[in-house]
């Protein structure tokens, strides 16, 4: 907008242009005010009009304690939401530039400091003032003055400006009450302001006082069209500027009319030096005063009359005066125009701008707009723009912001995280979205592995405490203290407004508990609060995934000696215990932390085949014919089922789960309580209760009773299949089983009855697998071929061609499904379709066994343990390698067990991926010496 | 025809159908039980609920939402169709209002269409990119960065 003068500015009188340079300068209220000074330059000298000082935008006066009788009150706070420009400092392209004025290349600068800018006017007025015959300078300072005496002095001064100029011999007429900084106004000190007051005598301000009155009769004679509007304002003035003193002052850092006047000898460049006291005076009356003055004390002609009647109808529809409006522009000559008025209006143009309705300011706005070119609105873009941005993450509502960020991938939130405090705070206390994102990489965040988190002070640096180390390592972590400090307070705050979830509270509890039980390794450790913990969980559960991942990964090794030359039949671990089944009839229970054996689970009188433990409670079935189940810890046999007449090749505990809802919305629980199913090479499959350990009585009948009806925990036995069930599986009332005699049959575990006899497969079945989410079950068999069979009709939906040899082993998962044959290459398939994703080739004998999760598959053959990357199909690396045989592998989140052997020696190779990647000192390899069942470590590499 | 009435007193005459978007107004038509009635939506403005409106006409034949996986959708983050995406091209002012919206009246489609695009325009961002983006002071102290840096380089590359 400041550039647009030009236009009208060409258009101006004749009568304007000043032999002598013309210098204005505009100015305003530091802070909140803006403050304009706009110059005017030529060739040889520069002169400076006194400030223009443009008032703070209306809802700021009004906040500031006087009442407004117009339309929208904004809220105190919400004050830079509703006008977030408000307290913006002006863009800098609009601070300083060049333009024409008449011909004249111009410069409009807004000061950046206008106090300063306002002490060096006054400070120049006085060095003019002590020059006699100081002529055109020294009147560019006499225009500051206080809010007050603005006012007062205002009418009188333009008087006296007019003569000035007629004469061209004053030098120091006016008396520039220097209006003080804005900050001062309402009285404080200023030595400025007290010397400039000074530079006149009380009588010539009486006098010029009373010259006043004679400015209406002059001004006729230098513009005539703003001499009708303006005639009637002086006396007016004076008037109220006695009523209004009193508010005025009570609103200090408000305002500052500013008179000015030039030394050309232009008339509209003077007339117009009024405008800034004039337009003051007018705002301030506003409320209290007649609104009449308004109209007639407004400076410029177009749009004087449209303020004025706006204000007259502040309460009508703003259309209401629209007509006004438009009668008025096309009335008033443009002549009147000339560029010098209308830069020297530009202080009462705002102030109009302000008095209007809000919804008057967006049409005026829009009309502003409409006049300015691509540039200038390119201007007002860049400007407008970022005030429209939008910081979401601060201001929605917390489950809002969950919402949001449940759409961010981990690297995106770590980097949202590094915004600013809110975001921080935002993202890292959010247990929602971080648990999310550990629940969808299946990983439960809660319950034991929230426990050890706060046990051994997981964190964002470093690697905590881990149980097997001191707690040295910590201390590095504690520079982080004062962020975290930080971060505490606020989601601390977030965590009692929401609630995530219903367990959150009671996990809560629960960690909480755990912190304060296991105070002992918390010393000196950075804790983290609660919510804060999940990204902790999650940081180190990716940290790990990326050490198993590497190629370069070094897990610490730990080797525990097997029992010799046998076979492993069975393998199975969690983070306590390493359990394995051999052929030669016993089962041993390791320590996994130390290595040692802990148990040797005796009883069965054939090699054991198939083993599976839930909890304390394990099961197994042997070349023996019986199925037993044991108390791991307590390491005795507590039942023993017979039934079966031939080797248990398979079981599988099958636990209840939810399969759907009753219609009065209870979960149903299938199968009703925990079961043992066993598929034999009697060709039959047998039920069993799974007996409570510790709770319900042992059941050890001495010898294979012919009436095992008497049997407790026998529920019934599935007879179909022609011969040796060498694979099962179930889930809620589904079971599912593979044979020899190439059929899969699908049960109802409840009732026992055959659901379908699945026929397709050439050869023997040897695996099955039960895709429950798809209502399916997969099959693989000796006939090379795995097959997909809908659970639900029965038919084979999809045949998967490929391998080579003896499809031995099927895994699947959510995002895979895996085979492994014996010709030697492992297969990925897309479990929806079917549809062949990778061959994992590089094994050099039949796949022996192996596990898949959505990162990777572990495979054993031969002579090695290969890790593949599942998404590339690529193996990453061989785990383990020079071995005769590898019998067993499993794994879990942090750790891989593999049973092998080496020469005539089997072993147990643990390898634990949970470990600092930055951490200088690598891990080890512990071998656990074979003779003793106790802890004896070496270490060696 | 159902009239609504926005928090600036505008009112809004628009089909059944389409007001029933929103579960709330669905909901209050159901209890008054007369879809004559003016309904009253006292935290939207009109120009906000203007653009709902629009929203809620162009999806007014969608099909009901179904409860889906959670996974999946995160999946599909960047997934907003082509008219929703041009819906959603407003100043940030107006994206908020839309979020804010959405939630009150609980039309769910619209809040997670608002969310994703959000979301879309945190991700990929550098930190400064993501101030700029949404022209936020950056309030840490060059320790305080290096520190918070420290704590998010896990999640860098891969």
């Amino acid at each position: 907008m400041p550039s647009s003068p030009s236009p009208s500015g060409q258009q101006a009188t004749p009568a304007s242009p000043a032999p002598d340079a013309i210098v204005s300068s505009f100015s305003l209220a530091p802070t909140t005010r803006t403050t304009v000074v706009s110059t005017t330059t030529t060739t040889t000298t520069t002169t400076t009009f006194p400030p223009l000082v443009l008032n703070p935008p209306r809802h700021r006066r009004r906040l500031a304690g006087t009442a407004g009788a117009a339309d929208v009150a904004p809220e105190t706070d919400g004050l830079s939401l509703v006008y977030p420009l408000a307290d913006q400092p002006t863009p800098t392209v609009l601070r300083s530039f060049l333009f024409e004025l008449d011909g004249q290349q111009s410069r409009f600068v807004e000061s950046a400091d206008p106090r300063a800018a306002l002490e060096a006017l006054q400070q120049q007025v006085e060095t003019r003032n002590s020059t006699v015959g100081g002529g055109i300078s020294a009147t560019a300072g006499r225009t500051v003055r206080t809010t007050t005496t603005a006012i007062n002095t205002a009418s009188p001064r333009l008087a006296e400006d007019l003569s000035a100029v007629r004469k061209r011999t004053l030098s120091t007429m006016s008396k520039p009450n220097i209006s003080s900084m804005p900050e001062s106004s309402s009285g404080a000190t200023n030595d400025p302001q007290s010397s400039i007051t000074n530079t006149d005598t009380s009588p010539h301000e009486s006098k010029r006082r009373m010259t006043a009155k004679d400015r209406i009769d002059m001004t006729p004679v230098l513009s005539d069209s703003f001499a009708t509007l303006r005639a009637p304002e002086s006396p007016l003035d004076a008037e109220n500027s006695k009523s209004t003193a009193a508010p005025v002052l009570d609103e200090p850092p408000t305002r500052f009319g500013l008179g000015l006047s030039t030394p050309s000898s232009s008339a509209a460049a003077t007339t117009i030096a009024l405008e800034p006291s004039s337009s003051m005076l007018i705002d301030v009356q506003a409320a209290q005063v007649a609104n009449e003055i308004n109209p007639l004390s407004l400076p410029s002609p177009s749009l004087s009359p449209v303020t004025g009647s706006l204000r007259k109808h502040k309460d009508e529809d703003y259309f209401s005066s629209k007509p006004h409006v438009v009668e008025t522009h096309e009335t008033i000559p443009e002549v009147a125009l000339t560029s010098h008025s209308v830069m020297m209006s530009i202080p009462s143009m705002v102030d109009s701008f302000d008095a209007l309705p809000e919804n008057v300011k967006d049409y005026v706005m829009y009309q502003f707009l409409r006049r300015c070119s691509k540039k200038s609105l390119s201007i007002v873009a860049s400007t407008v723009m970022p005030a429209l941005r939008c910081d979401f993450l601060a201001l929605l509502p917390q489950e809002l912001i969950a919402n949001i960020l449940r759409y961010l991938d981990v690297k995106s939130l770590c980097v949202a995280a590094q915004v600013s405090k809110t975001w921080k705070s935002a993202i890292d206390g959010s247990p929602y979205t971080w648990r999310k994102l550990l629940e969808s990489d299946g990983i439960k965040a809660d319950g034991d592995e929230m426990e050890r988190a706060i046990r051994e002070g997981w964190c964002m640096e470093g690697w905590g405490t881990t149980a097997e180390e001191d707690v040295g390592p910590v201390a590095e972590s504690s520079s982080s203290e004062a962020p975290a400090a930080t971060i505490e307070e606020s989601s601390g705050r977030r965590l009692s407004k929401r609630k995530l979830s219903e367990s959150a509270e009671s996990m809560l509890a629960a960690a909480v508990e755990a912190a304060v039980t296991s105070t002992g390794t918390q010393i000196g450790s950075q804790k983290l609060p609660y919510p804060n913990m999940f990204k902790a969980i999650y940081r180190r559960h990716y940290l790990i995934n990326k050490n198993w991942m590497s190629p370069n990964s070094t897990p610490r090794h730990l080797s525990l000696p097997g029992p010799g030359n046998v076979v492993v039949t069975c393998l199975q671990f969690d983070s306590e215990k390493i359990i394995t089944g051999y052929n030669d009839l016993r089962i041993n229970v390791y320590d996994a932390k130390a290595g040692h054996l802990r148990t040797r689970l005796d009883g069965h009188e054939g090699g054991v085949w198939a083993m599976q433990y839930v909890g304390n409670t394990l099961v197994s079935g042997s070349t023996d014919r019986t199925v037993r189940v044991w108390d791991i810890e307590r390491g005795v046999c507590t039942h023993i089922f017979y039934g079966h007449t031939s080797t248990v090749r398979c079981l599988q505990i099958v636990e209840p789960v939810c399969t759907g809802y009753t219609t009065d919305g209870k979960p149903i629980m299938e199968p009703k309580e925990p079961i043992i199913v066993t598929g034999s090479r009697d060709s039959t499959l047998r039920i069993w209760r799974l007996p409570k350990i510790g709770v319900d009585d042992e059941y050890l009948p001495t010898s294979a009773t012919p009436e095992y009806d008497s049997d407790p925990f026998f529920l019934r036995a599935l007879n179909g299949h022609s011969h040796s069930v060498r694979a099962i599986s179930g889930y809620g009332d589904t079971l599912v089983s593979g044979s020899y005699d190439t059929f899969v049959r699908v049960w109802k575990i409840s009732t026992g009855e055959c659901l379908f006899r699945l026929a397709g497969h050439s050869a023997k079945v040897y695996s099955v697998v039960i895709d429950p989410k798809r209502k399916r079950c997969i099959s693989g068999s000796m006939d090379w071929l795995v097959k997909i069979w809908s659970l639900e009709t029965g038919e084979c939906l999809y045949t998967l061609d490929g391998h080579t040899s003896l499809v031995g082993l099927l895994d699947l998962n959510r995002t895979a499904l895996v085979s492994a044959a014996a010709d030697s290459t492992l297969r990925v398939w897309e479990p929806e379709t079917g549809a062949f994703v990778y061959k994992l080739e590089g094994h050099t004998g039949a796949i022996t066994c192996f596990q898949h999760d959505a990162h990777k598959v572990i495979s054993g053959s031969d002579g090695t343990l290969k890790l593949w990357n599942i998404k590339t199909g690529r193996v990453v690396k061989d785990l383990l390698s020079d071995l005769n045989r590898v019998w067993q592998v499993r794994f879990d989140e942090r750790r891989c067990v593999a049973a092998v052997q080496r020469g005539q020696d089997t072993s147990i190779e643990v390898l634990d991926f949970d470990y600092d990647p930055t951490a200088p000192e690598g891990p080890r390899l512990e071998v656990i010496a074979q003779t003793s069942t106790k802890i004896a470590s070496s270490t060696s590499e | 025809m159902v009239k609504l009435i926005s928090s600036d007193g505008e009112t809004f005459s628009v089909e059944k159908d389409v007001a029933e978007r929103s579960i709330l107004i669905k909901n209050m038509i159901e209890d008054v039980g007369d879809s004559s009635t003016e309904i009253p939506i006292p935290n939207v403005t009109a120009n906000v609920l203007k653009k709902v409106l629009e929203w809620c006409e162009h999806h007014k034949s969608d099909p009901a939402p179904v409860s889906e996986d959670d996974n999946d959708s995160r999946k599909k983050s960047t997934d907003i169709d082509e008219w929703d995406q041009k819906f959603m091209q407003v100043d940030q002012e107006m994206l908020f209002e839309i979020i804010l919206a959405a939630n009150y009246l609980d039309i769910k489609a619209l809040l997670e269409v608002g969310c994703k695009t959000v979301a879309n325009m945190i991700k990929g961002k550098s930190p400064e990119e993501i101030r700029r983006q949404f022209n936020i002071q950056m309030d840490f102290t060059p320790e305080e960065e290096a520190q918070i840096r420290r704590e998010n380089e896990w999640a860098e590359d891969r």
